[in-house]
């Protein structure tokens, strides 16, 4: 194996440690990454810009100071990454993936910036999100569509299009994400990578795009599920600057990699999972079939309600999204995209009433389904694509009368856990040579340690994989 | 601008053409029954703060709350 190629598979923990040993430099890692992010965008339109000078110079400093430290540096000491365009960075102005953007700079990083950037790692640019990170295909109507690093003619999924793309094609080990109803998920699924979308609240708001505050929850995506515990470490935690930012303390999540799973009750719920496409139903049984092998305990389960929570979930986030664009939306509404300018104004249809009550009942709801679905399991499995890839063009349906349909089926296993807020790990599915599709491993609120030992376990089993277009 | 819809249509301040209108009012038709059924469940004093707390109070027991 060359150099390149080890570098491409690895993760950012291990290129941390590579570095910090002086087995290779930070300027070695990160002009490899620039090259690979390259040949990634060239097949899947996965970058907005490409930060190489910044990059490589943010690459030398870190050299210098590995050079002359005398205790660890951050976990993350000269790792390049790149992360969704939505995040706030110091003279900079984020696209949003859009053709609205702030008028001016931002002035202080992000809080999830400031943290990645106090663990010490790069970014060498920013990435290709659906228009606002309102989409869940990865089709952006104003900045391009994205493309899957598997086949070029197939969605990536999104709304975080380009993390997933360039993190499946080894360009980056891991990066930034958002997940307002399913988000990272989906692209995880589609380009065959991991993601945790955590408890919402475990990572700081300040600074972020807002897509439905009420919802969003950021999150990383990556190839290795240890990489989403030591990001998620780095990344969680307490904010003055955001109050649903949680105080609830942070675990030490890699330390939890190693729990044992054995014994662990999975929750399946036929019904629900009887819904997908067959072939979505044998990749999750293949799963099912892994995890079983290293220990965890089949054990049924009943997400019920599952499409009034869904239409619950829409009746919180429209109006929120509506709101937050109802300045632009009435004085600039030709500079939005066919599809997310028709789902914003849905929003401004609902009833101020119909949004409070579900507000109101979100607790409520929660409450029942950690007392039943969750009363005799540890974590639940669902999939998180309800079909296999869908091409570009089958999709292709801008804000037309199939939108909402459209839509509404690819987001089918994703949406309602974000009303809920429970964490989510994806896992890909055994591919058999095919294209990737993704499971979710649903935990009880702030239960993500249990998630990663489970992560961590499988990937024993299914090592993760580098995206390369499939031979027809 | 639609400026020449009456006040009482919904989102008149909107310049959107007749059938995106028409679609927005059947999406949103389908999802207000739906309301309507969480309204006559849901009790007087369900606050939007009890999804807050129910989510701490499921969160294990990792040591002193802050």
């Amino acid at each position: 194996v060359s150099q390149t190629n080890a570098l491409d598979q690895m993760s950012a923990r291990a290129l941390a440690r590579a570095i910090a040993a002086k087995s290779i430099s930070s300027v070695e890692a990160t002009t490899q990454s620039i090259a690979r992010l390259k040949a990634a965008h060239e097949l899947t339109n996965c970058t907005i810009t490409l930060e190489a000078d910044e990059a490589l110079a943010a690459a030398k400093a870190a050299d210098a100071t590995q050079a002359v430290a005398r205790a660890p540096l951050g976990v993350l000491h000269g790792v390049p990454l790149a992360h969704k365009d939505m995040f706030d960075r110091v003279g900079k102005i984020a696209s949003w993936g859009a053709r609205i953007r702030a008028e001016q700079p931002a002035t202080r990083d992000a809080a999830v910036i400031e943290r990645f950037k106090a663990a010490g790692s790069l970014q060498i640019a920013s990435l290709l999100l659906t228009e606002f990170a309102f989409g869940a295909t990865g089709h952006n109507y104003v900045l391009g569509h994205g493309r899957n690093p598997w086949d070029p003619t197939r969605i990536t999924g999104g709304s975080s299009a380009g993390t997933a793309a360039a993190v499946a094609y080894g360009a980056i080990p891991a990066g930034l994400g958002s997940d307002t109803a399913g988000s990272l998920r989906l692209p995880a699924a589609f380009c065959g990578v991991t993601s945790i979308k955590p408890t919402w609240g475990r990572i700081s708001k300040a600074g972020a795009m807002p897509l439905a505050a009420c919802l969003d929850t950021l999150g990383v995506i990556a190839r290795h599920v240890e990489d989403l515990a030591l990001m998620l470490g780095v990344l969680a935690g307490p904010d003055a600057r955001d109050t649903s930012a949680s105080q609830v303390p942070v675990p030490d999540y890699v330390a939890a990699l190693d729990a044992p799973v054995r014994g662990l009750r999975l929750g399946i719920d036929e019904a629900l999972i009887r819904e997908a496409h067959p072939a979505i139903q044998k990749m999750l049984g293949d799963v099912i079939a892994v995890l079983a092998s290293v220990g965890l305990v089949k054990s049924n389960c009943t997400f019920s309600d599952w499409q009034r929570i869904d239409q619950m979930t829409q009746v919180m986030q429209l109006p929120d999204a509506a709101s937050a664009h109802g300045a632009y939306l009435r004085t600039r509404p030709d500079d939005y995209g066919p599809q997310v300018r028709a789902r914003l104004e849905v929003g401004h249809f609902i009833s101020g009433v119909d949004h409070m009550t579900a507000l109101r009942a979100r607790g409520t709801v929660l409450q029942r389904v950690l007392a039943t679905t969750f009363r005799d399991i540890d974590v639940a499995i669902l999939p998180v694509n309800a079909d296999p890839s869908p091409t570009i063009a089958e999709l292709d349906v801008a804000g037309g009368p199939n939108m909402q349909a459209a839509i509404a089926r690819v987001i089918k296993y994703t949406r309602p856990i974000n009303y809920l807020g429970l964490p989510t790990l994806t896992l890909p599915g055994p591919r058999h040579g095919g294209l990737p599709g993704g499971v979710q491993i649903i935990a009880k609120p702030y239960a993500e340690a249990v998630l990663f030992a489970i992560g961590q376990a499988y990937q024993r089993m299914v090592p993760p994989e580098i995206a390369r277009p499939l031979k027809a | 601008m639609t400026d020449r819809l009456p006040d009482t249509e919904p989102a008149g301040y909107l310049d959107m053409p007749p059938e995106r209108r028409t679609a927005a009012r059947a999406i949103v038709k389908v999802l207000s029954a739906t309301m309507a059924t969480v309204a006559l469940e849901l009790p007087l004093n369900a606050d939007v703060d009890d999804f807050r707390r129910i989510l701490l109070d499921a969160a294990p027991n990792t040591g002193a709350r802050t």
